[in-house]
């Protein structure tokens, strides 16, 4: 598996215009972000045509991929999951824009705030499994399918109102539990 | 409570932090946001950190799967324009594009290619048989090729170097790409670096007048190609593009 710091160098590279790194990058990177494409999309073609545009996104946007002052896994999935749901919800507003984060790395880019997170994320699974099943997977459904609250609000048979109060508690106790 | 940042609860911007991250925020709530990132470090590291954890749990969950191999050539293709480009940069498959494009021509020449061409007495006499290792050739010389697509180009053209040194250059297949230009080069031998002659026009005939540097190195056996390049033409002074057409000059 590649690691962190050869993702960071391919990175580099394409920033440059390094078609080898881009190759590269592309081997290393690509059957996780068509899962997460697969994943939200639910659907092989658009899926396909996804993953093509996330990696045409990459290619231009190298660039600001250090301003994020995210790990490049993080980066690049959320990049894939956000073009993803964009495109499920193709009449929506686009989701958050990674480069609305640039202000983040400009006074400073807190690097440990995402070496936290890093260390964090392998905690993750657990913490999710300390959540009721059902909340987790609203948490996953809103996420990785996209769910909107007036629709994660039906599936669980609650009111708006209710659903919001629910996800954002699951939502602290996640926080709280990674931070522990 | 208002809703100024300051007084707000680290918890509240935690929860609203993850439900931008998710995007489940509505238009208007999300522009909030947006507008308050810039000036709000916490906020943006908030916001940050969310995306980290949402991506860790995607990469922990969700399994990878590999994409078709077509898709990569589609990828770089889209930015990068057909693969064949790379095939400029190797001297080999020049060679190899050589040979081939010597027997076509050797063919073609023989069924007699040029339908509308300009000076019938250009079109040879069928049987004969080209000397194609003949190098060089006087200025006088009539050199004629036919150019044939490469790689489903769908372009053909009939070229003839005329005695005074003019290269006339008529598609009698395909067309101009629109938004692209079509760039001739002359190649004077195998692994010889490409030579610009000239922009095709989007008339099907196109006249260069080559220097008499260039002129010179006409000469049977030399490749002329077609390329495919940016508006304007090739930045580089060499193919960047994909070749489209080429063929191999013979002496009539």
């Amino acid at each position: 598996m590649t690691d962190r710091s050869d993702l960071e160098q391919l990175i580099a590279r394409i920033a440059m215009r390094d078609r080898a790194a881009f190759s590269a990058l592309y081997a290393a990177t690509s059957a996780k972000l068509f899962g997460i494409c697969l994943r939200v999309l639910r659907d092989r073609a658009k899926a396909e045509d996804a993953l093509q545009e996330v990696y045409v996104k990459i290619w231009h946007r190298a660039d600001r991929y250090r301003v994020t002052g995210h790990s490049p896994m993080t980066w690049l999935i959320t990049v894939a999951r956000n073009h993803a749901i964009d495109r499920l919800r193709a009449e929506g507003p686009p989701t958050a824009d990674l480069d609305q984060l640039a202000p983040l790395a400009a006074p400073g880019p807190s690097p440990e705030a995402s070496a936290i997170a890093a260390s964090e994320a392998r905690r993750i699974g657990a913490c999710l499994g300390e959540l009721p099943a059902d909340r987790a997977d609203a948490v996953r459904g809103a996420y990785l399918e996209g769910r909107s609250y007036a629709e994660l609000a039906e599936r669980y048979g609650v009111p708006l109102n209710t659903m919001k109060t629910w996800l954002r508690r699951s939502l602290l106790s996640l926080k709280e539990c990674l931070s522990r | 409570m208002t809703d100024r940042p300051e007084d707000q609860m680290p918890d509240e911007i935690e929860a609203l932090a993850a439900e931008y991250a998710l995007g489940l925020l509505d238009a208007s709530e999300r522009a909030a946001v947006e507008a308050r990132l810039r000036a709000e470090p916490a906020l943006a590291r908030a916001v940050a950190d969310w995306q980290a954890r949402f991506a860790a749990m995607a990469e922990a969950e969700v399994a990878p799967v590999t994409p078709p191999a077509r898709l990569q050539a589609a990828v770089e293709a889209r930015l990068f324009g057909p693969a064949p480009a790379r095939l400029w940069d190797r001297v080999a498959v020049w060679r190899g594009l050589s040979a081939l494009s010597t027997a076509v021509a050797a063919v073609a020449v023989g069924v007699a290619i040029l339908p509308d061409s300009r000076p019938p007495a250009l079109v040879p006499t069928p049987g004969q048989v080209p000397d194609l290792d003949s190098g060089a050739n006087p200025p006088g010389t009539i050199l004629l090729t036919h150019l044939v697509p490469i790689e489903g180009s769908g372009l053909g053209l009939a070229a003839t170097r005329d005695p005074d040194g003019r290269l006339q250059l008529r598609r009698v297949a395909g067309g101009p790409t629109p938004g692209r230009a079509q760039q001739a080069w002359l190649i004077p031998g195998a692994g010889a670096a490409p030579i610009p002659l000239g922009l095709l026009g989007d008339e099907p005939l196109t006249v260069f007048e080559p220097a008499p540097e260039v002129s010179a190195l006409f000469g049977a056996g030399a490749l002329v190609a077609i390329s495919d390049e940016p508006p304007g033409g090739s930045p580089t002074g060499q193919p960047t593009g994909a070749i489209l057409a080429l063929g191999t000059l013979v002496a009539l």
